[in-house]
């Protein structure tokens, strides 16, 4: 540095660059929501003498400040590419990428106990705040941005939009409760294992092809004896609600059939744990087996490969199944419009943050029965801290909520989310009447039931906020479905949350 | 505060560099440093209560304690009051929590760690007893105390700076375009270690050994040498943006880090290693016990204390002491085995190289240690280090390795290869000859490049404070 000329020359420039990001970020609108992370970003924080005191104001003044920088999601977008030249990333159609996988284990059997909250006892939430795991961390903040673009069924209503902007969000399948794993043996012999032995956490997600063929996959975690639990909460319906057929369907995810085989040995088995819930079931209750017959589909696109969620087409092939069981009219596919979201790309992205799923982005295609006229009340949730703080007055909306290409909000498009209880009169007059207790995947399923019960209603395992007892009889309920995917059926809090429904 | 934060680098640091000119514009006027040195105090002592607001008041009771004592004459009482302060405020969890669970069961003691108490406590201490050995004369004002012992840069991570080292920095210092050149170039330097190295490293340790033990030898082999990467970056990129930033406000602060994986023995690694901490323990623990110059007793228990110290000054867990101990012994067998040789290196050059080598596993193996504080956790991941064997199909590690590879490409360089000497012949050889604007247009468009790629990776970042400001 011994020439003044150079130095300033480096002074300068450096500084100008260093000026302008300071500019950008002091004089940019700030970002006050994320489409990619789909959350409210940080607000800015109250400053009270107590928190001034007790060291929070400034920490929280930096993170606001930081979360809100200006444009966050392109900037994001931006870091994204950056992170990923850190390595190799494409190796053609064997190209597998681990984002927090990990081995799997066999953990001491006081580790895989039975952590559900005693009957009837309301169950402890967590003081911390979820972390951002790929599980958990976008979904978990979920909401903001997709409630704005998939809320006109509230604002057609005048309503607060405060619950759309949380019903708009896609959760991840929940991580277990329990910390349990399994050994790191190949499925079948899960059979020979104890029950404990193949209980399993959520562990992380793959990324694995190239071009159209990426896919990311959640590898699956969740847990026997939660999920056994998950059985018998199901099968004490039959008796609470007596005349009305009780069915239980459990949903695997997309690493029951696209899961490489070099990197089987990472996932646990969900037909072990779904097959576990089928038996544990009460005779009262009829299990859905649609593990089979999505199996049977699977060069077909029934799975999302930018999201968690399935795709539509696989709810087609589930409610089929029900439909069969449940003895109801189930017409095919010529049936329905087709609709396609153009260039959707879910919430694996930002879970995996791999920029190769955000590059080769799908159609969200969707189908709408051609000669029904839905008629749909939403009962909307204001929630606050991701609970129920409100029920507002019911108001009518479309059932399928338009969504424009590249929303990587599309799975939204059935009743604009979750927090909501969901009525649809179909105009079927055959007597019969569905509640659908379901997750996020069970959203996808209405749309091929109209054709089968006059009513169908949709109530989520994490909103409701009723006594089922009374819900069932006030509206001359026949049907009570379940339908949960494999990773919330064997998830404490759901189990605790169909055991409160009987009690609340 | 942390460095390595969007509001304390883009709105504390412009902050500060206006009210510094402005301030620099005053004392040009009426001769002296006094506005100056009044700004950095008010922006160091806002820098460390902005999330330690209460513990400020025990930081500012410090300076008035070791200004007043030295004052007086009593710098042992000072060097007392600041051992006893470390020991209640860092220590006392560990020590003392166990005695009030046996007297209270039931109760468990917590004692908040203020931020930066190992490194200003470290200071004072040398300022201490560098008056009472006379190496330097008590400081009448108080304000210049305060800056020394305040001054943010070096506040809660160091470099470990003597009074002496910038005492007259203090009463008169310039800043020249060369050096507010370095002090950027530095700066960027230090940041992009820490965000664009040290982050991304931690994100594969995290996975292979953070979060659960590896599965096989060469998962914890690549997540120990990661840790033993990313804890190099971190450290060094804090200290390379404090030296930064002390050079651009005119002071020189001594170096931290000289390419510690690049040395030739364990002796030397800590010659190269935290430079300012070994000093400290040389200087005011290791020759006051007697040095090397005692009998070997002597010397072995001057080595095992002074290390042992060393290790349990990084945290208030006893893996800390165990990594000292660790580090204590393999210098007593340096020391046995090549007495004669200044950097305990053998003799003949095959030997030299082969022991270059053994040190850098030595060393990488010791970060196993002082990566798990917990004894259980730590045994198993050296069981499947020696013997968790080698899987065909180990996804996990080969995932971990084409993903990250030119990361890890790229931080074995920096860790292992003289990049500074090859910098240094590309700058003689070839930069040389290029016209000093396109010198000073390339490395500007190299720097602002570092800082965007760092700022992108800074938002939305889990905020990773840096390792050492823990201890």
């Amino acid at each position: 540095m011994k020439d003044s000329r150079e130095n300033l020359i480096y002074i300068a420039i450096t500084g100008l660059a260093f000026m302008a990001i300071v500019f950008i970020l002091l004089l940019g609108k700030r970002s006050t929501q994320s489409e990619l992370e789909r959350r409210e970003l940080a607000e800015f924080p109250e400053i009270t003498a107590p928190s001034l005191i007790r060291g929070e104001a400034g920490p929280a003044v930096s993170e606001w400040y930081a979360d809100t920088v200006p444009k966050r999601d392109r900037v994001l977008n931006m870091a994204m590419d950056v992170r990923n030249v850190r390595g190799i990333r494409d190796t053609g159609e064997e190209t597998i990428r681990f984002h927090n996988v990990k081995e799997l284990r066999t953990e001491p059997e006081e580790t895989a106990q039975v952590t559900a909250a005693p009957a009837g006892e309301p169950e402890k939430q967590p003081e911390k705040e979820p972390e951002k795991t790929p599980e958990n961390g976008p979904a978990a903040n979920a909401g903001a941005s997709a409630g704005a673009e998939n809320a006109p069924a509230a604002a057609a209503a005048g309503q607060n939009d405060t619950a759309d902007a949380e019903t708009a969000q896609t959760e991840a399948p929940a991580e277990p409760e329990t910390t349990e794993t399994a050994s790191a043996v190949p499925e079948e012999a899960y059979d020979a294992l104890p029950e404990e032995a193949f209980t399993v956490g959520s562990n992380g997600i793959i990324v694995s092809g190239s071009g159209s063929n990426t896919r990311a996959i959640m590898m699956y975690g969740g847990s026997a004896s939660v999920a056994k639990h998950y059985a018998e909460v199901v099968s004490m319906y039959p008796e609470a609600l007596p005349g009305v057929r009780v069915y239980c369907m459990v949903i695997p995810t997309a690493v029951s059939y696209y899961c490489p085989v070099q990197a089987l040995s990472y996932t646990g088995s969900q037909l072990d744990q779904i097959r576990n819930i089928m038996e544990s079931l009460s005779p009262a209750v009829t299990g859905i087996n649609v593990y089979s017959v999505l199996g049977e589909h699977t060069e077909e696109p029934i799975y999302l490969r930018t999201d968690h969620h399935w795709a539509p087409l696989g709810a087609y092939y589930a409610a089929g199944e029900f439909a069969k069981a449940a003895g109801v009219p189930f017409p095919d596919l010529s049936s329905y419009e087709e609709r396609v979201v153009h260039n959707y790309c879910g919430t694996m992205y930002m879970y995996s943050q791999d920029t190769a799923v955000r590059d080769n982005p799908e159609d969200f295609v969707y189908y709408v029965p051609r000669d029904l006229t839905l008629e749909t009340t939403y009962i909307n949730y204001t929630l606050s801290d991701g609970r129920v703080a409100a029920e507002n007055p019911p108001f009518s909306g479309p059932f399928f909520q338009p969504m424009n290409d590249g929303n990587s909000n599309a799975y939204c498009v059935f009743m604009g989310g979750d927090a909501k209880i969901t009525r649809v009169q179909t105009g079927v007059q055959n007597g019969r009447r569905l509640v659908i207790l379901k997750d996020s995947f069970g959203n996808a399923l209405p749309e091929f039931l109209f054709y089968g019960f006059e009513e169908v209603h949709v109530l989520d395992a994490r909103y409701f906020t009723r006594n089922i007892v009374q819900y069932v009889q006030e509206n001359g309920i026949t049907d009570v479905l379940f339908a949960n995917n494999v990773f919330h059926a064997g998830t404490k809090s759901t189990a605790a949350a169909y055991e409160r429904f009987l009690k609340q | 505060m942390i460095f390595a934060d969007l509001l304390f680098l883009y709105v504390f640091l412009p902050l500060l560099l206006i009210a510094c000119l402005a301030a620099r514009y005053i004392d040009s006027r009426r001769q002296g440093m006094g506005v100056q040195n009044a700004v950095l105090i008010f922006f160091s002592l806002l820098f460390y209560a902005w999330g330690e607001p209460v513990f400020i008041l025990l930081l500012l009771l410090s300076v008035v304690v070791t200004w007043a004592l030295a004052k007086k004459g009593a710098c042992r009482v000072g060097i007392v009051y600041h051992l006893v302060m470390l020991v209640v405020f860092k220590y006392g969890n560990l020590l003392f929590g166990p005695l009030l669970t046996m007297a209270a069961p039931g109760s468990a003691l917590s004692i908040h760690l203020p931020i930066g108490i190992s490194f200003y406590t470290f200071q004072s201490i040398s300022y201490l007893a560098d008056v009472r050995s006379c190496r330097c004369e008590a400081q009448p004002k108080l304000s210049r105390l305060l800056l020394y012992i305040t001054m943010f840069p070096q506040l809660i991570a160091g470099p470990i700076v003597r009074y002496q080292e910038i005492e007259k920095m203090m009463e008169e210092r310039t800043v020249t375009d060369s050096d507010i050149a370095e002090g950027i170039s530095r700066i960027i330097r230090g940041l992009a270690k820490k965000v664009i190295l040290a982050d991304q490293l931690s994100e594969i340790v995290t996975h292979l050994i953070g979060e659960q033990l590896p599965g096989t030898t060469p998962q914890a082999v690549l997540g120990l040498v990661c840790f033993s990467m990313q804890i190099y970056f971190d450290f060094s990129g804090y200290s390379d943006m404090a030296i930064g930033m002390g050079r651009c406000l005119g002071f020189t602060f001594p170096e931290n880090f000289n390419a510690p994986y690049q040395c030739c023995s364990v002796t030397d690694f800590w010659r190269r290693w935290h430079m300012t901490l070994g000093r400290f323990f040389r200087d005011y623990v290791y020759i006051p016990l007697g040095g090397g110059r005692a009998g070997r007793p002597a010397v072995i228990r001057n080595i095992l204390i002074t290390w042992m110290l060393t290790g349990f000054w990084h945290g208030a867990s006893w893996n800390f002491l165990l990594w000292g101990l660790y580090f204590g012994i393999l210098l007593l067998l340096e020391r046995a085995l090549w007495k004669d040789s200044h950097d305990r290196v053998p003799a003949h050059r095959a030997g030299r190289v082969l022991w270059r080598i053994l040190t850098a596993v030595l060393v990488i193996l010791g970060w196993g240690i002082f990566y798990f504080d917990d004894f259980g956790r730590m045994a198993g991941f050296f069981v499947v280090l020696f013997t968790g064997g080698i899987v065909a199909s180990d996804l996990l590690f080969v995932s971990q390795l084409t993903q990250n590879a030119f990361l890890l490409i790229i931080g074995l360089v920096l860790c292992f290869v003289p990049t500074e000497r090859i910098c240094a012949l590309i700058r003689d050889k070839i930069a040389a000859r290029l016209p000093f604007w396109c010198r000073g247009i390339l490395r500007g468009a190299a720097a602002s490049a570092l800082l965007i790629i760092a700022t992108l990776l800074l938002v939305g970042a889990t905020n990773h404070p840096f390792l050492y400001t823990r201890f």
